[in-house]
């Protein structure tokens, strides 16, 4: 059940990458997956950190945030885009 | 590892016991609505209120990238942006998070589900800078790494 639930995390990041979902879409779809299922029950601390980070993430993206609110921590969406790919070459192992 | 930390269980009892009768109004008022279907409170959530004034009542400012966040909390849990603000800013848990020194103030989800909405403030708490929502696992494993210090 885990590694199922794990695969649509990482399918769900795939297709945004492949650029065959949107970031709205993809960050409605995610957070609804890791969020609202609150499946990370079964995950690791490592995994958690892992998947959280790309909701956390996503969660501070707007679509051109003025500087003020880049030094607070918000990015665009290329930045996350770019986060993502660096943050997804290294996934944690399925315990 | 998989369940709440006994110190989870303490903030969050905490947290029941720090609402006064008009949070507990707040929050009750808005589970009800949501189990209602909300209807008293989509007003609140159309687009001409966001331009006028972002988050209504919110007793303090909020950032524009925040502002479409919170209107989807809002939506989601159909309830006013600025009760949520309003509520965690007044009555929510206060975790400093030490990777960005912002204060984020969480209170339980409004439709009962495990996990926490999290309202987060500039350093000086301030104004609302962004929000969105956290797994209980989330704010156990800050909690237990440090990055999250209950202030």
């Amino acid at each position: 059940m885990k590694h199922a639930y794990r695969k649509r995390l990482d399918e769900m990041v795939d297709q945004f990458l492949r650029g065959a979902r949107g970031f709205e879409e993809f960050q409605r779809a995610y957070s609804a997956c890791y969020a609202d299922e609150n499946a990370d029950r079964d995950f690791s601390a490592t995994e958690v950190e892992y998947y959280g980070a790309i909701h956390e993430k996503a969660e501070w993206t707007a679509s051109a945030p003025p500087p003020e609110e880049r030094e607070l921590g918000w990015m665009d969406v290329g930045d996350f885009t770019r986060w993502l790919r660096s943050h997804t070459t290294s996934p944690p192992p399925s315990v | 590892m998989c369940g709440p930390s006994q110190r989870h269980i303490e903030i969050e009892a905490q947290f029941q016991e720090d609402l006064t009768p008009r949070d507990r109004a707040v929050l009750g008022g808005a589970a009800v609505a949501a189990a209602a279907g909300g209807v008293a409170v989509m007003g609140a959530s159309t687009g001409a209120a966001i331009a006028a004034n972002p988050v209504g009542n919110a007793v303090l400012p909020v950032v524009a990238g925040a502002v479409p966040k919170l209107m989807t909390l809002a939506d989601k849990f159909q309830a006013r942006a600025g009760d949520i603000v309003n509520t965690a800013v007044t009555s929510g848990t206060r975790l400093l998070d030490t990777a960005s020194g912002n204060i984020n103030t969480i209170i339980p989800r409004l439709d009962g589900a495990s996990g926490w909405i999290r309202v987060t403030l500039d350093p000086t708490m301030s104004r609302v800078i962004s929000a969105g929502l956290q797994t209980a696992n989330q704010v156990k494993n800050g909690l237990a790494n440090g990055r999250f210090i209950p202030k």
